[in-house]
C-alpha cells in the first residue's frame, strides 16, 4: 500500500524458507562382501560402515601406537563397523557374526588406552555410541534406566535437573556406561561409593546367540561382567541407582613436603570417621604442569592430597580432622580448580606432545613402596613421572603413573612405550594388579586375581561358548606373524623378560636414556605443521565426539574433531582420502563444542580451517551439501537440546576462558 | 480559465513516497557485538525479524557480522542467544552525530523519514527527561493518546494542511452596488504549511539546488532562495514555486523577476517601506515578504510591518531556534507567542502571514510553531540533514565526509519529498487527534498546548519554600 510508505519491507529477515526436512551425507560405496551381506539383512536403524577411511577410526582407541607396529602385530582394521540403534539390531548383528564365525568387538567411546575395543583379527566392531538414550529417571526410587551407549556426562546433566547425582563415575565423563562397566568400574567417588557394580541394579546383555538376558546381582555371571572387556556379549541397557545431590560439601587441597607424610595423612583420613566422598593423591609434577598451563604459579609444587567432602556433616568432621592433624589447606578456589581437573587428566599431554603410562590397583600398604620404586625407575630412564592415586573403598588405591613422550618421534615413542611396560612390571612386583588388560597389558594378565579370571572363564563358557565376542584377547592374544606376537606377549615369556630388564635396570636404563636422548635430538621430525602438531597433541579421548552436533546428524566419527585430526594424520602418512571422506570433513556447525570439552585445550577450529583448505585443494567442496546440512541441523530438536545445554556441560556461557582459578 | 472544456479533477493532496536508500551506508544506531563464545547456532538468525543476523554467504557454517543498521533495538536476539554472546550498545558514531538541538535521535529520525517516508516509531519506550529546553518544554495536550483518528490519517476524514500566504483583510467593504470596495491583496495558497528555504545554507551547488527545487515543486511548496542563485535550469523547473530573495534598497526599475514568480522576499531594513512601495508599484500581483532576524523588539518590528501593509513576515531564528544573542535570546516558541499575542491584541493578526524559520529540526516542531502563532514554517537545515549530512562543525562541500556535493538531484528530490511527506503525516496525526480538519485552525491555538513553565508555576504557586525558616 502506497500510503504505508515506500522502502524496505519491515520483515526481510526471519528464517529462510525451504528448510530441508531431512539430510543424509553422501555415503561411500559398500566395499566388502561381508558389509554387503549385512546390508542385505536390512536391519532397522543399523548403519553399516565399510569405507576404509571411516573403519580406520575403529582400529585404535585412546592410545597412540605407531601404525607400523600395530600393522605388523595385529589385524586391527575391522572388516565392518556397525552402529545399531536398537536391541534387535544388536541381536541381529551378533547372530549374523556367529553364523559367519566372525569375531565381534563391542565399543563404547574408545577412551581407554589399553586396546580392549581394538580388533586384533579384523571382525565386526559394534559401535554402541548411537544407543545413548536415557530411557527413564525415577526420582522416587532414585534409579535410572539407560542404554549402554549413554555417556556419563549426559546422565549427570539430566540428573542434576532432578537434584540427583551419580554415585560414582569414571574420570572420562564422556565414556559410555557400557564401556566403563566392561573395562574397570573404578573411578571418582570409588572411595565412598565403592565399585560401580554396587550401584548397578540390573543390566541387559545380548549374547552371540541373539538372546537378551537380564542380569542382576543374583545371577552368577553378574560379577564376571564387570571388567569382562567384551568377552561375554554386548551390554545394551543398564539400570543404575543414583544418589541425591548434596551441596554443602566441597573439595580441599592440602600440600605436604614428602610423599610419605602425604600418603600417611590420606591413610589416617581414610580410616577415620570423616568419610569423605573421595580422596586423591597428586604428585608435585602435576602442579608444575598445571602452572605451566595457566602460565602463572598458582600452585605450590608439593605432594598433594585432594579430599572432597560430601555434605555438611562430613565437611565439619573433616575440618576437625584437619585441625587435629595440624595441617593447613589451600584456598578453596585452588581446591575447586584441582577438583574440576579430575575430569581432564589428559590435559598435560600437549607438553609432549604425547602421554604414556600405566594404571594399576595397589593395596594401600604397598603404595609408598610402589611409588618410590616407580619414581626411581623413571629417574633412571630420564622421565619425569606424574602420579595420581584414587583411593578405593576396599583398602586399595588406583595408581596412575604418567610421563610425557613425543609421539611424533617414532623411535623415542616406541622406547617410551617399552618403558611403560617396565614400569608396570616394577609396580606389579611391588604387589599391584593391572587395572585393565586390553591388548597392551596382556603380558600382565597372569597377575590378575585367579578367582576373577576363573569367574570370567565360567561366564564365557555359558554365554559365548563359540568364542565370538572379542576373541583373540584376554585369555589368549592373537596376532600376525604366525602367532609370534602372542608368544612374545605371553605372560610366561614376557614377564620374566621384563623382570630381567628391570633387574638390570641401571645398565638398561643407561642404554635407554642414551638412545632416547639420541632419538629426541637427532630423529626429531624435521617439519611438523601446526595441524599435525595439534593432531599429535590430541588426547583421542573422544570427549568431542559426545558433544558434536554433526556427529549427531551424520553418525560418522570423521566429522568430529577426533576424526578430523585423524584424517589429518592419515593425509600426512599419504593415505588416499576419498571425495566423500573429504566432503564429510566440511560438515561442521562451527559450534566450538569440541574446543570447549577438549582436555588438551586445542585450537581446533583453526586446525579445521587448515585441514579444510588442504582437502578443498584436492577434492573441492560441496557447498550445497554444507548448506543443506546446516539448514537441516539447526532445525532439529536434538540440536536445540544441545544448544540448551550450552552444547557442553560446564562450558562457560558468558565470556570466554574459565581456565583461571578464581584467585 | 484553463478549466474550460475540461472536467475538473478533484483529488486529495498526497505526497508519494519512493524508497531512497542511503548513499554512504547508514550509521547504525545500535551496534551489536558478537563475542568469541558465539557458537554459530543460528538462533539469532531465526529470532531476528529484521534480518540483522544472517549466516555468512561464503561459509554458512559461520554467522556473518550483524547488519547493525537494520537493528531496531528489540533485544530479541540478545534474549534468545543461548551463549549470552551478543552485546548491544548505542553506536559511538551515532552518539557523535550532530550537536545542540540536532541530537543524534533527531538526525537519525530525519534520515529514516527521508529514506522511507514512514512515520518514525520508537518502540523501546521513552527514557528521557520529562521536559527540556525549547520545543521540548511544550506538549500538545496528550491528544494523540486520548483520541486517535477514526480510520487512520489517510482515511475518510480529509484533513487539510493548506495555508494561504499573503495579506488577508480584517473586514470586507462593499459599495452601494454591492461591489467589493476592499482592494484584495494577492494570495499564494500552499497545500502544506512548510516552505523550503536554502538562503542560509552554507553548502549548495546546482545539483542540490535542482533537487530541492524539484522537491518543492512536487510538494507544491514554495522554495526560497537568493535571486540569481539558481541556474536558469533550476529556476525553470520551479516556475511558480520559486521565491527569489533580494537584498534591501536595490533599484527595482531594472529587476527582472523570473517568469511565473508569485512571491518574493526582501531583506528587512529600516527602509523597508520604500522597498515595498517600489516593488508593489512594479509587481502588484506578487506577494512581498520581508525577512527579519528575530531579536530584540521583534514584536514591534512585525507590528510595524502590519501597519505598513507588508504581506508576509519571514522571521528568522538561528539553528537552535533562538533569537539573536544565542542562549540569551528567547526560543522561537516564546518569541512567536509574543508576536502573535501582540497582533491579536491589536486585532491585526490576519493582515500579515508569519513564516518562522530556523530551529525546525523535527516533524513535531511544525505543529508546535503553528500553535505558537506561525502560519507556516520554513525548513532549512533539515533539508541537508535529509541528505545524510552529519552536521559537522566545519562544513564545506570540499571536505564533506559524505560527499554531499555529488548527490544526484533526483535522489535529493526523493529524500526531501519523503521527509516533508512524513512530517505532514505526523501533522495529520496531531490534527486528527485534536479533531481539527485543517491546519489553519491550529494557528495560535495555545489552549491545545501545555507549557512546562505554566505547569511548574501552577504546581508551585503558594508552596512556601524553606528559606524563610533560615
Amino acid at each position: 500500500m502506497k500510503d504505508a510508505g515506500a522502502g524496505r519491507a519491515i520483515f526481510p529477515g526471519g528464517a529462510p524458507s525451504n528448510q530441508p526436512t531431512d539430510f543424509s551425507a553422501k555415503e561411500e560405496p559398500i566395499s566388502s562382501a561381508l558389509a554387503d551381506d549385512l546390508c542385505k539383512l536390512d536391519i532397522g536403524g543399523l548403519r553399516v560402515i565399510s569405507a576404509p577411511g571411516e573403519r580406520l577410526l575403529y582400529s585404535r582407541d585412546q592410545s597412540e601406537i605407531p601404525r607400523f607396529m600395530k600393522d605388523i602385530m595385529f589385524r586391527s582394521l575391522p572388516e565392518v563397523v556397525v552402529q545399531p540403534t536398537t536391541d534387535e539390531g544388536v541381536a541381529a548383528v551378533l547372530k549374523f557374526a556367529a553364523s559367519r564365525g566372525v569375531t565381534v568387538i563391542p565399543r563404547g567411546s574408545g577412551s581407554s588406552p589399553f586396546g580392549g575395543s581394538v580388533p586384533v583379527r579384523g571382525g565386526i566392531v559394534i559401535d554402541m555410541s548411537r544407543m545413548d538414550r536415557i530411557i527413564d529417571v525415577d526420582t522416587g526410587s532414585k534409579t535410572i534406566y539407560v542404554q549402554a551407549g549413554a555417556r556419563w556426562a549426559d546422565i549427570d546433566h539430566l540428573l542434576e535437573r532432578d537434584g540427583l547425582a551419580l554415585k560414582t563415575s569414571p574420570s572420562s565423563k564422556f565414556s559410555t556406561v557400557g564401556g566403563w562397566l566392561a573395562t574397570g568400574g573404578m573411578g571418582l567417588n570409588s572411595f565412598s561409593r565403592g565399585h560401580v557394580s554396587s550401584c548397578v541394579l540390573s543390566l541387559d546383555i545380548i549374547t552371540p546367540d541373539g538372546r537378551k538376558r537380564s542380569l542382576t546381582s543374583k545371577d552368577p555371571e553378574f560379577g564376571a561382567l564387570f571388567g569382562s572387556e567384551g568377552q561375554l556379549g554386548v551390554i545394551t541397557s543398564v539400570e543404575l541407582s543414583v544418589r541425591e545431590k548434596t551441596t554443602k560439601g566441597r573439595p580441599h587441597l592440602i600440600f605436604f613436603d614428602d610423599v610419605v607424610s602425604a600418603l600417611g595423612f590420606a591413610y589416617s583420613l581414610a580410616k577415620s570417621e570423616v568419610h569423605p566422598s573421595h580422596i586423591v593423591y597428586e604428585s608435585p609434577s602435576k602442579f608444575s604442569y598445571i602452572n605451566k598451563l595457566l602460565q602463572k604459579d598458582y600452585f605450590r609444587k608439593g605432594e598433594a592430597i585432594i579430599v572432597s567432602t560430601e555434605n555438611e556433616a562430613s565437611e565439619d568432621r573433616f575440618q576437625g580432622f584437619l585441625k587435629a592433624a595440624k595441617q593447613a589447606e589451600e584456598k578453596e578456589s585452588l581446591a575447586r580448580y584441582m577438583w574440576n581437573e579430575r575430569f581432564f587428566p589428559m590435559k598435560v599431554r600437549r607438553f609432549g606432545p604425547g602421554l604414556l603410562g600405566s594404571e594399576v590397583v595397589v593395596p594401600l600398604e604397598k603404595l609408598t613402596v610402589a611409588i618410590t620404586r616407580a619414581t626411581d625407575m623413571c629417574r633412571h630412564f630420564g622421565l619425569e613421572p606424574l602420579f595420581e592415586v584414587h583411593f578405593l573403598d576396599d583398602g586399595r588405591g588406583m595408581l596412575l603413573c604418567y610421563y610425557m613422550t613425543d609421539q611424533g618421534n617414532t623411535i623415542r615413542y616406541t622406547m617410551d612405550a617399552l618403558k611403560s611396560m617396565l614400569i608396570t612390571t616394577a609396580l606389579l612386583d611391588a604387589g599391584a594388579k593391572p587395572y585393565s588388560i586390553g591388548i597392551w597389558n596382556y603380558p600382565f594378565s597372569d597377575a590378575e586375581e585367579s578367582a576373577k579370571v576363573d569367574a570370567l572363564r565360567r561366564a564365557k563358557s555359558s554365554m559365548d561358548p563359540h568364542g565370538v565376542m572379542n576373541s583373540g584377547k584376554y585369555f589368549a592374544l592373537s596376532g600376525r606373524l604366525g602367532g609370534l606376537v602372542s608368544i612374545v606377549f605371553r605372560p610366561g615369556l614376557m614377564r620374566p623378560l621384563l623382570k630381567t630388564v628391570v633387574a638390570f635396570s641401571p645398565l638398561t636404563s643407561r642404554f635407554m636414556r642414551y638412545a632416547s636422548g639420541f632419538a629426541s635430538r637427532r630423529l626429531r621430525p624435521k617439519t611438523r605443521t601446526d595441524l599435525l602438531r595439534t593432531a599429535d597433541e590430541c588426547a583421542m579421548c573422544g570427549a568431542c565426539v559426545s558433544v558434536c552436533p554433526a556427529y549427531l546428524i551424520v553418525g560418522d566419527e570423521r566429522v568430529t574433531a577426533r576424526g578430523k585430526l585423524l584424517t589429518a594424520k592419515a593425509m600426512a602418512r599419504g593415505a588416499k582420502i576419498t571425495k566423500e571422506h573429504a566432503h564429510r570433513t566440511f560438515l561442521c556447525m562451527r559450534c566450538k563444542a569440541c574446543e570447549q570439552v577438549c582436555q588438551s585445550k586445542l585450537d581446533l577450529i583453526s586446525a579445521f580451517e587448515v585441514l579444510e583448505g588442504e582437502l578443498e585443494a584436492i577434492c573441492g567442496k560441496d557447498a550445497a551439501e554444507i548448506e543443506r546440512f546446516i539448514r537441516y541441523t539447526e532445525n532439529t530438536p536434538e540440536y536445540d537440546d544441545l544448544i540448551e545445554r550450552g552444547l557442553v556441560i560446564g562450558a562457560p556461557r558468558h565470556g570466554m576462558g574459565g581456565g583461571e582459578p578464581g584467585v | 480559465m484553463a478549466w474550460a472544456g475540461v472536467s475538473p479533477v478533484f483529488e486529495r493532496y498526497h505526497v508519494p513516497f519512493k524508497s531512497m536508500p542511503s548513499r554512504v551506508g547508514a550509521v547504525p544506531k545500535f551496534v551489536i557485538v558478537r563475542a568469541d563464545n558465539c557458537i554459530n547456532c543460528g538462533k539469532c538468525e531465526k529470532a531476528c525479524i529484521y534480518g540483522v543476523h544472517k549466516r555468512s554467504e561464503q561459509d554458512p557454517r559461520k554467522m556473518a557480522d550483524p547488519l547493525n543498521q537494520l537493528c531496531k533495538n528489540c533485544f530479541r536476539c540478545i534474549g534468545e542467544c543461548p551463549q549470552g554472546a551478543l552485546i548491544m550498545s548505542l553506536g559511538s558514531e551515532y552518539r557523535s552525530l550532530g550537536r545542540g538541538i540536532w541530537t543524534p535521535q533527531r538526525i537519525m529520525t530525519i534520515w529514516n523519514e527521508s529514506e522511507t517516508g514512514k512515520i518514525p516509531v520508537f518502540g523501546a519506550g521513552y527514557r528521557g527527561m520529562f521536559a527540556g529546553p525549547g520545543f521540548d518544554g511544550m506538549w500538545t495536550d496528550m491528544s494523540e493518546i486520548v483520541r486517535p483518528t477514526r480510520d487512520g490519517i489517510h482515511g475518510r476524514e480529509y484533513i487539510s494542511t493548506s495555508v494561504d500566504i499573503g495579506r488577508k483583510p480584517s473586514l470586507l467593504e462593499f459599495g452601494a452596488e454591492s461591489e467589493l470596495r476592499t482592494k484584495m491583496s494577492p494570495i499564494v495558497e500552499q497545500p502544506i504549511p512548510v516552505v523550503l528555504d536554502v538562503t542560509r545554507l552554507r553548502a549548495l551547488n546546482d545539483s542540490l539546488a535542482l533537487g530541492f527545487a524539484r522537491a518543492a515543486k512536487e510538494l507544491g511548496a514554495l522554495f526560497v532562495a537568493p535571486a540569481g542563485s539558481l541556474s536558469s535550469h533550476s529556476a525553470a523547473a520551479l516556475n511558480s514555486n520559486f521565491v527569489p530573495v533580494y537584498p534591501e534598497g536595490i533599484d527595482w526599475k531594472d529587476v527582472v523577476v523570473p517568469k511565473g514568480v508569485r512571491m518574493l522576499e526582501i531583506e528587512h531594513s529600516s527602509s523597508w517601506k520604500d522597498d515595498l512601495k517600489s516593488v508593489k508599484s512594479r509587481f502588484p500581483e506578487i506577494v512581498v515578504g520581508f525577512r527579519l532576524d528575530a531579536g530584540w523588539g521583534i514584536e514591534r518590528r512585525v507590528l510595524d510591518l502590519v501597519k505598513g501593509k507588508a504581506e508576509v513576515a519571514h522571521i528568522l531564528f538561528d539553528e537552535e531556534g533562538r533569537e539573536e544573542g544565542g542562549t540569551e535570546g528567547r526560543h522561537m516558541k516564546d518569541s512567536l507567542r509574543a508576536i502573535h499575542g501582540e497582533m491579536v491584541s491589536k486585532s491585526l493578526r490576519d493582515e500579515i502571514t508569519v513564516i518562522a524559520g530556523g530551529g525546525i529540526a523535527a516533524a513535531e516542531h511544525v505543529p508546535k510553531s503553528i500553535i505558537c502563532g506561525a502560519d507556516a514554517v520554513s525548513v532549512e537545515k533539515a533539508l541537508v540533514i535529509a541528505l545524510e549530512c552529519r552536521n559537522c562543525v566545519t562544513c564545506s562541500l570540499g571536505s564533506c565526509p559524505i560527499n554531499l556535493g555529488s548527490a544526484p538531484s533526483d535522489w535529493v528530490q526523493g529524500r526531501v519529498t519523503n521527509m516533508i511527506g512524513a512530517w505532514r503525516d505526523q501533522m495529520l496525526e496531531v490534527l486528527g487527534a485534536m479533531g481539527l480538519r485543517e491546519v489553519r485552525r491550529l494557528r495560535g491555538e495555545l489552549g491545545r498546548a501545555i507549557f512546562y513553565e505554566d505547569v511548574e508555576r501552577e504546581a508551585f504557586t503558594g508552596v512556601q519554600g524553606g528559606e524563610m525558616d533560615g
